[in-house]
């Protein structure tokens, strides 16, 4: 019987830097954001019909996806 | 806007659906948020010593409190996403005409219109203990003509003040023309 040799990663998931690898998770993942923020503000602007609540709305979005983005790499980005 | 107001014409309400019909379809995403912050304490206390990897997933984490970060930022843009439609979700009543303004999703919208005058039948529906208590039900609006349609919105605040209130703007339409309607 063989000695069971210890289960290494495959050589390409070595290479990898794990903070390279956040950084390009997060830059996708914010021109994601961007391209959805960016429609919604079109609709609310456009299609809000001059409301009060438009602006409000958008700046809480906004607002509470930054401070959730800051939360997630509150741990990691030191 | 989406509609011109002809010359005399003035809106007389803009009617969203009730907040608790909101409140409802936002449920799903505060439990979705809720759930990675109890269950892996409770795998880890059913798994024991034998699954120590569930005892790692807190907030004192780096890495999971990446995951669980991108996982709230993910359900808060899913949930601004149901506010944006709820909003944008609208029936408008002026004097002369109902518009009614359908968001489908992102660039997809319907907008329709249909005249005072050809309505044939307004009934309202309260179905359901929190629909009574709370004041909110639908509303359908028959149309009359050969291509009669019928216009229904679910779930509106105070169905029975809106049909009352369309029910009279009708008949200050047929006061103004000196005719009566015929329904």
């Amino acid at each position: 019987m063989e000695p069971v040799a210890p289960l290494a990663p495959p050589a390409f998931l070595t290479a990898i830097n794990p903070a390279q690898a956040i950084s390009v998770l997060f830059t996708v993942l914010f021109i994601i954001w961007v391209i959805y923020t960016l429609v919604t503000t079109y609709h609310w602007l456009r299609y809000g019909h001059n409301s009060a609540v438009a602006i409000p709305a958008l700046i809480t979005h906004v607002l509470v996806s930054i401070f959730l983005a800051i939360y997630a790499v509150s741990g990691v980005a030191r | 806007m989406e509609f011109e107001l002809e010359e005399g014409e003035r809106v007389t309400r803009t009617v969203r659906k009730h907040w608790f019909v909101l409140l409802m379809s936002l449920v799903p995403f505060l439990l979705l948020a809720w759930v990675p912050t109890v269950l892996p304490g409770f795998l880890a206390n059913m798994a024991g010593a034998q699954l120590s990897f569930f005892a790692l997933m807190t907030a004192q984490n780096p890495w999971f409190r990446l995951l669980l970060g991108l996982w709230w930022l993910f359900l808060w843009i899913g949930a601004f996403n149901i506010f944006t439609q709820y909003y944008l979700n609208h029936w408008v009543i002026t004097t002369l005409r109902i518009v009614r303004i359908r968001q489908h999703g992102f660039f997809n919208r319907e907008v329709s219109s249909f005249l005072l005058s050809r309505v044939q039948d307004v009934s309202t529906t309260v179905d359901g203990i929190f629909a009574d208590l709370l004041g909110y039900g639908s509303i359908r609006v028959q149309t009359a003509g050969t291509a009669s349609q019928d216009f229904v919105m679910e779930g509106i605040n105070d169905p029975q003040g809106m049909r009352d209130m369309i029910m009279g703007e009708i008949a200050d339409l047929y006061k103004k023309r000196n005719a009566t309607p015929v329904i």
